[in-house]
């Protein structure tokens, strides 16, 4: 049975997503449930996968037992078979990526009653469809199968954004354009090196570039390097590329949101990761003359410029959104500074940031299912009328400015380490800025939501009602803030010599 | 010597937590919320107590909770200097407490039980900087006070207070995440650990532009030592109730940045790498400009709470001066003077508390003349002076006898006039407060008429801290072995 655990990990969200659209066609009762067992026997798996991963390796698997068959005629082994394989590098995203598509699909239960009535069938099974596709992009083998899989999680959120009110149609236009744009830049860097490796194995292909080169760089290879990571950059939304992202998912209905912000963008950083190191390899990535520094620059202007225009936003919606920009700077350049602190922080910050902005976008999930909107002025006594939603969120926050012990300090104690060790010293001042800017930002929100509004008990002044979010919203957002301290504590448990990312990043630099 | 292995420790740091937890569910029955603040107190007390004989002897009490990064753990190691840390925060815990309760529940002021649960929560923070065994856990409780005083700052609720929070994080925290957090990683990467070592981490091999670099950040990253030019927060955050000035803006707080720095500067630079280098002297001198800038501007003020506010940036420069010498005597002095200007600085804010509270005069030219309404609490207030100028017989003079002998010892002569010459504004800017207040005749006489000495819970606590003051020169032997215990586990000549 253990054998089986990785395809257990995409079948059953793809399952769950087929059966909820048939079922709910009869019994649309049925839909949720079904999409929850689903996730659920995923989550099991990624779980159960960490542990043996931790202790026993790489586990590879060849879908239909296809293996890894000689063609005849053939003088090479050739790979005809699908792999799928679960490594250091990618089992602790996995468990995330399940993990927390669970506990959303159980949060956003309340949410989808209100704001799609009538349509949680549909729902439901994008929902499903989703998760597949971002579990299937990060399990995948096969970087072709990583192309398709980025196409499934695509194409249903461009229909989980469209589902919201106003200008969600356009928000989600603008990113199926950009979408699609990066797509094509991935596909067309996959026929680059298709046509040098004559193979889409990544197992294969990383045995294979390093002999391509053995005379000098290939420049067909370089070229498609290139194309690959401007695609990935163009569908994790990095500078310059980030402008689909504040609008589709302020736009789109808050469940969807909700699973899309901490997940797809982050599963598009690891298909970065995964070409830049196992595909390709850090030599590689040090040897481009040029690039590195570029790369460097632009997840500086990403934190940068996500950080100013936080703080030029009103709607706490748009503001979690530049959040999410600034953030992809941060793992975009741990992951080019090529050294060991930087990669663990990189590494570490894919799990810290999915699960922060997880934890963020529920507790804003909270307060707009309560009061209605986003708005920063709406938010007057909201520390009063919610009080265990506001202790999450100022958590949560604590998290993003890197306050110890939550994760967030590790993830950035890493990366300024790293960069300093590089000398980068402006990455350096970037994260440093973007902490100090979050810690404006939660006070600006502690200022509105506790001080503007006099203490209930000052007399004559109205008591503010007490209205909590439902629980089935408020315990999973209460699990993943605690989620944040647990991570953080556990930091040494992750990152350390013999551990998961610690394994990962020594794989990675020791060619 | 192997350290004792003891979880007393965390206990005695959750002692308050677990405090504040309760405090938040017998928010309804205010007596018996106070009541659980007083056994906190007196248990944690009791703790620290029963672990001062064998600190005395140089025993070290360890405990590793978890490891947080390779070779950085969450870990407490009582020394003598923490021990005499959290000792003076936790004794003042329990005056303050009454003195809170004596000025906030007439006023029936808003949020109380909120108000007993930032303390407490602080009191526990501050406790574990005192512990912390490594510049990271130390970093973690820092941080975590910052946090946990800022409702207390903005308790007001209005506009000034809003103001002065704002303030308050921002130099507290931007400081801290933007110069002391860079420098630690620093340090971790070149040397591979934060634990406090006798002799420091820092070896003589690291060159003397990053050593500055790195001393600099760490010496206005702590930015709650409120060195010059970085000290603003701290007349800001004055909009606090008196209680919230006394205890943390005279003691805990502003002590967590002093104690924050004579642990970096022990324990991570070591004292023989500052004597042996210019660190010593930058150290001196931007400690020596506060001082004098702080204490001239101190006279200037008319607010007594600013004033007081002035006066003790002027005086926590002492201890970080005191430090920078580097020498036995030196840091000698400048450990004791923690104990020494708590004593006298918070009883001085609790006066000034009193006095508004008594008749609303908020500075020195309202309060001509009205010493003989209220002699207790201007008496208080006359011990707190001379405790804090340094005169006998109060604790203040013991701690500046040995700062003196210190700057003899260093060799730096001009450290000694910066201190008598401060010593001197410091009575400049105090006595003719207590002065005026007895001898000169009343400028405001409805303000006289309201004026009567404060109730009894009010006065009670003046009572207990000046008698404190007086206690410390008399027992001043005691508080010197235990900061002798310091001085000779880290070999400091």
């Amino acid at each position: 049975m253990t054998e089986q655990l990785p395809i257990i990990i995409i079948l059953g969200p793809l399952m769950a997503a087929v059966l909820a659209a048939f079922a709910g066609w009869f019994r649309p009762k049925l839909s949720h449930p079904l999409v929850l067992l689903g996730l659920a026997a995923s989550f099991a798996a990624a779980l159960k996968l960490v542990f043996i991963v931790a202790d026993g390796g790489t586990q590879k698997y060849w879908l239909g037992g296809w293996g890894d068959k000689v063609i005849p005629g053939q003088k090479d082994p050739f790979v005809v078979g699908i792999q799928i394989t679960v490594d250091h590098l990618n089992t602790l995203l996995l468990a995330a990526v399940s993990g927390i598509a669970l506990l959303t699909a159980i949060y956003a239960k309340r949410l989808v009653d209100t704001e799609l009535a009538g349509r949680q069938r549909y729902f439901d099974a994008l929902f499903a469809l989703l998760v597949t596709g971002l579990l299937g992009i990060s399990i995948t083998g096969d970087i072709f199968n990583l192309y398709v899989f980025m196409e499934i999680a695509a194409l249903s959120s461009y229909a989980l954004i469209a589902y919201g009110k106003s200008r969600a149609y356009m928000a989600s236009f603008n990113y199926l354009i950009m979408g699609t744009m990066g797509a094509c830049l991935y596909l067309l860097g996959i026929g680059f090196i298709f046509i040098k490796g004559g193979t889409l194995n990544i197992d294969d292909l990383s045995g294979i570039i390093p002999t391509l080169q053995a005379d000098g760089p290939s420049q067909a290879l370089f070229v498609g390097f290139i194309l690959i990571i401007l695609g990935a950059w163009a569908k994790m939304a990095f500078f310059p590329f980030h402008g689909w992202l504040p609008n589709a998912y302020t736009y789109a209905p808050t469940a969807s949101a909700s699973v899309l912000a901490p997940l797809a963008t982050k599963v598009a950083v690891y298909a970065m990761l995964r070409i830049m190191l196992t595909v390709y390899s850090i030599d590689y990535i040090v040897g481009l003359n040029g690039i590195q520094p570029i790369a460097l620059y632009l997840s500086t202007a990403a934190i940068v410029m996500g950080s100013f225009l936080s703080l030029t936003q009103t709607n706490l919606k748009m503001i979690a959104c530049y959040f999410v920009i600034s953030e992809i700077g941060y793992m975009v350049g741990g992951a080019w500074l090529a050294n060991k602190p930087g990669l663990t922080g990189a590494m570490y910050h894919l799990v810290a940031d999915a699960a922060m902005t997880s934890a963020l976008f529920m507790a804003i999930g909270c307060i707009v299912y309560r009061l209605g909107q986003a708005q920063l002025e709406s938010l007057r006594g909201v520390f009063f009328k919610m009080p265990v939603t506001m202790t999450a969120f100022v958590v949560t926050m604590a998290a993003l400015i890197g306050v110890p012990p939550t994760c967030g300090f590790f993830s950035k104690w890493y990366l300024i380490q790293g960069a300093a060790q590089a000398g980068v010293w402006h990455f350096v001042v970037a994260l440093l800025l973007s902490s100090l800017v979050k810690a404006i930002i939660l006070f600006r929100i502690v200022e509105i939501g506790y001080n503007r509004v006099p203490h209930p008990a000052i007399q004559g002044n109205p008591a503010i009602e007490r209205k909590e979010a439902p629980l089935s919203m408020l315990i999973p957002t209460l699990v993943m803030a605690l989620g944040l301290i647990v991570l953080g504590l556990y930091t040494d448990t992750l990152v350390g010599t013999n551990t998961i990312i610690g394994k990962a990043v020594s794989a990675a630099l020791t060619p | 010597m192997e350290p004792i292995q003891s979880i007393t420790p965390v206990w005695i740091i959750l002692t308050s937590t677990v405090a504040a937890l309760l405090i938040a569910f017998l928010g309804r029955w205010p007596n018996l919320r106070e009541l659980c603040i007083f056994a906190a107190a007196i248990i944690k007390l009791g703790l620290l107590l029963s672990l001062t004989p064998r600190v005395l002897d140089g025993d070290l009490y360890e405990f590793k909770v978890m490891e947080l990064l390779p070779n950085v753990s969450l870990a407490f190691r009582v020394d003598a200097l923490g021990l005499l840390f959290a000792l003076v925060s936790v004794s003042l815990w329990i005056p303050t407490t009454i003195f809170s309760m004596g000025l906030l529940r007439p006023l029936k002021s808003h949020a109380q039980t909120r108000f007993f649960f930032c303390f407490a929560i602080a009191i526990s923070s501050a406790v574990g900087v005192a512990f912390s065994a490594n510049l990271l856990t130390l970093f973690l409780f820092y941080e975590a006070l910052s946090l946990s005083t800022y409702p207390l700052v903005t308790h007001h609720q209005d506009d000034d207070a809003i103001k002065g929070g704002r303030k308050y994080l921002t130099y507290l925290l931007g400081m801290s995440i933007g110069l002391a957090l860079p420098a630690m990683i620093i340090v971790y990467q070149k040397t591979g650990s934060l634990d406090f070592t006798a002799g420091g981490l820092l070896d003589k091999g690291t060159t003397t532009t990053l050593l500055t670099a790195l001393l600099v950040m760490f010496l206005f990253g702590f930015s709650k030592a409120a060195l010059m030019p970085f000290h603003a927060w701290l007349p800001g955050a004055m909009v606090a109730p008196a209680p919230v000035s006394a205890l943390l803006h005279a003691v805990a707080v502003v002590k967590v940045g002093v104690f924050s720095i004579i642990r970096v500067l022990t324990g991570i630079f070591g004292v023989d790498l500052l004597s042996s280098t210019t660190l010593s002297t930058i150290v001196c001198i931007l400690a020596g400009i506060t001082l004098i800038v702080a204490s001239l501007i101190a006279l200037t003020q008319d607010n007594i709470k600013s004033r007081l506010a002035y006066s003790t940036i002027g005086q926590l420069s002492y201890i970080i001066l005191g430090v920078g010498l580097a020498t036995k005597s030196g840091i000698a002095g400048a450990a004791l003077h923690i104990p020494m200007h708590a004593f006298g600085k918070i009883t001085l804010f609790l006066c000034a508390g009193a006095i508004y509270q008594a008749c609303g005069a908020k500075c020195v030219s309202q309060i001509h003349g009205i010493g003989h309404k209220f002699p207790l609490t201007m008496t208080a207030f006359f011990i707190g002076s001379l405790c804090v100028i340094g005169l006998p017989p109060t604790g203040g003079f013991v701690s500046k006898w040995y700062l003196l002998n210190g700057s003899i010892d260093s060799g730096q002569y001009w450290a000694f006039a910066v201190f008598l010459t401060s010593s001197l504004l410091n009575a400049a800017y105090f006595l003719p407060i207590v002065y005026k207040a007895f001898f000169a005749t009343s400028t405001d006489q409805a303000l006289l008429k309201k004026a009567k000495e404060p109730p009894p819970l009010t006065v009670l606590p003046l009572f207990i801290t000046s008698a404190g003051c007086l206690l410390l020169f008399f027992f001043s032997g005691k508080l010197f072995q235990l900061v002798n215990t310091f001085t000779e586990m880290y070999a400091i000549q």
